[in-house]
């Protein structure tokens, strides 16, 4: 026989499928939302929902966005001639709190991974293409992790970069090896800034 | 002496144990008891904690306590420099079907690796007896073991080259197979190389470190330890330390990844490589493995491990604790004797399991705790 009722177990097992929560945590925050007061659980539901309605991959960067292009992008103070490329969205908020860099981003929804099947084509590499065809950046900032996969994206786009009379650096040092972006505090990723190299 | 030591152990659903804790002594830990109660479990613990995953287990899933879907292994460890606390658990994710990790130092969540180091351990189980005749695989474990505890960077090339290998094989399937990318492979590869050349120079500095120990442990254990030899063979041929460095073995790694690019993409595996070195042990200048007696043999891998507790004394800020697993019962008189002479003098704590402790009583000039498990419960027997 089963103890907890159905919608109980329903919910758990949704939260338990977000990254960084185990078994234990999501039948926790399903208890929770069964005893929080209604309006909380309704302001969480309508969050959840507006999600999927209102925001929507920027259609020039692909970093998150709720209209055509993102804040970034639309922002006429930023620099147009120089370009950051990142793995995901959440790269993009580090470098932003970091305050050093004043160009635009590329997202590229990952990086290289055989492992997972991941190739060129799975990434957002034929926009990238499309963005530098029409010859306003003059540097592209490669600031992938720099871990396995990362430092080997970054050498692929790199190769791929090479020849159009680009400059091509690589942040670098400050980040400690096998580290997660996201993860990096402000400063790290300031040094990592000041101190990127050319590929 | 800034010997290291294990005071307390608790394992938690872990193997054969429920939940039991132990206070070990300094000096020598001898775990008696019948077949089948435990005792290799127990050593299992303590290497599963000090390196942050079982180097005997095939998956971190079989360390979980029959029917059970978590285990932890926590330790109180006394150092020169402050006590410290260190835990590791692993935890079954019955959504993802993935054995999750975590570990902690002094109560606080640390990545796993940085486990490693803190309690040094220099590992002796059965099979290493043969480690001289066997394959490759064990010479190599041994280096990358006491690589991985000593140097924080040695263990992220390691790592790095780990990773590295298995997307250039992932990529090389891939290629074999009709799809994949030429151009991602080269990416790889450029990780691949640079990590492989640190993991070889780091490995290949190493074996000479351990020959200079291994060299007087050999004697003291009355064989010939002049006769003694140890090379690092990388792609068939020795590469030695004092003359090649990592830009030699970047390059040596890439010439031979052209020379065998076809035959690697045809199989869909990486034929060269560290992952394919070998530490070649020589007795009078001839393979030990077909040159020298059993007993010869058993006595180079004796002193192998007392270099290894040598090179970790001398190069850490503390001394390894030894863990012997039934290895005293398959040693002769001599053997036993003069490992346990040099560890006593050592100081070093050694937890070691044996099924007839009763021949260790009366041991000479040594501190020794006997405890008795039974069942997957220890005690302390006086
Ligand atoms: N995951 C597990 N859960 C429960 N029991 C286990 C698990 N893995 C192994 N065991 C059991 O633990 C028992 C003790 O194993 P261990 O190898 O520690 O014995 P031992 O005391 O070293 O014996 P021996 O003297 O023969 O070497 C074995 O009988 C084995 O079946
Ligand atoms: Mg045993
Ligand atoms: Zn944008």
């Amino acid at each position: 026989m089963n103890l907890i009722p159905v919608a109980i177990e329903r919910l758990s097992a949704e939260y338990a499928r977000l990254p960084g929560i185990g078994p234990k945590t999501a039948q926790r925050l399903a208890f929770h939302c069964m005893a929080a007061p209604p309006d909380d659980v309704t302001r969480l539901a309508d969050a959840l929902y507006a999600l999927r309605g209102v925001v929507r991959p920027c259609s020039q960067c692909l970093f998150l966005s709720e209209a055509d292009l993102c804040a970034v992008c639309s922002n006429p103070r930023r620099d147009p001639t120089q370009l950051c490329v990142v793995e995901e969205a959440l790269d993009v908020l580090a470098i932003e709190r970091s305050g050093e860099f004043g160009g635009l981003y590329h997202v590229l929804g990952g990086v290289l991974s055989p492992i997972d099947g991941i190739g060129p084509n799975q990434l957002s590499l034929d926009q990238l293409d499309n963005r530098l065809g029409a010859g306003t950046v003059v540097e592209v900032v490669i600031a992938t992790d720099p871990d396995v996969e990362g430092e080997a994206t970054a050498h692929y786009l790199a190769d791929r970069l090479a020849g159009r009379g680009l400059t091509v650096t690589r942040l670098a040092h400050g980040l400690p090896a096998g580290a997660d972006l996201q993860y990096a505090d402000e400063v790290t990723v300031a040094r990592a800034f000041q101190g990127r190299r050319s590929l | 002496m800034n010997a290291c030591r294990i005071e307390s152990l608790r394992l938690y659903e872990f193997r054969n144990y429920a939940d039991t804790t132990v206070e070990f002594g300094p000096g020598l830990n001898v775990m008696g008891g019948r077949n089948a109660q435990g005792k290799t479990n127990l050593l299992e613990a303590v290497a599963t904690l000090t390196l942050s995953r079982s180097p005997r287990a095939a998956s971190s899933a079989d360390l979980f306590r029959w029917g059970s879907t978590a285990c932890l292994v926590e330790a109180h460890v006394h150092r020169l420099d402050g006590p410290a606390d260190l835990g590791v658990r692993f935890t079954y994710d019955t959504a993802t079907r993935h054995v999750g990790r975590s570990a902690t130092v002094n109560g606080k969540p640390r990545p796993a690796r940085s486990l490693l180091g803190i309690c040094p351990v220099v590992l002796f189980w059965p099979d290493d007896l043969l480690l001289v005749k066997a394959g490759p695989e064990g010479r190599r474990r041994l280096l990358d073991v006491v690589l991985s505890q000593l140097d924080p960077r040695a263990m992220a090339e390691l790592h790095r080259y780990r990773r590295a290998l298995e997307q250039r094989n992932a990529l090389m399937r891939q290629l074999r197979d009709g799809g994949g990318s030429l151009s991602a492979l080269a990416s790889f590869e450029a990780e691949f190389i640079d990590a492989g050349a640190r993991v070889r120079v780091a490995r290949a500095r190493l074996v000479q470190d351990l020959l200079h120990w291994a060299v007087p442990a050999l004697v003291q254990l009355g064989g010939d330890g002049e006769a003694l030899g140890l090379n690092y063979v990388a792609g068939g041929a020795v590469f030695d330390p004092t003359t090649g460095d990592v830009d030699q073995a970047r390059s040596a790694i890439s010439t031979r990844l052209q020379a065998r690019r076809a035959e690697e993409v045809a199989r869909g595996i990486s034929l060269v490589g560290p992952h394919r070195d070998d530490v070649e042990v020589l007795l009078a200048g001839r393979p030990a493995r077909t040159a020298a007696s059993q007993g010869q043999q058993r006595s180079i891998v004796l002193a192998l491990k007392l270099a290894e507790v040598a090179h970790i004394r001398a190069t850490a800020d503390v001394s390894p604790v030894l863990i012997l697993d039934d290895v005293l019962s398959e040693l002769d008189e001599t053997r036993r004797q003069s490992l346990l002479a040099t560890v006593a003098e050592s100081g070093i704590q050694v937890l070691v399991t044996t099924a007839e402790p009763a021949a260790l009583h009366g041991l000479g000039g040594t501190e020794i705790h006997f405890f008795e498990v039974d069942a997957g419960s220890i005690r302390p027997v006086r």
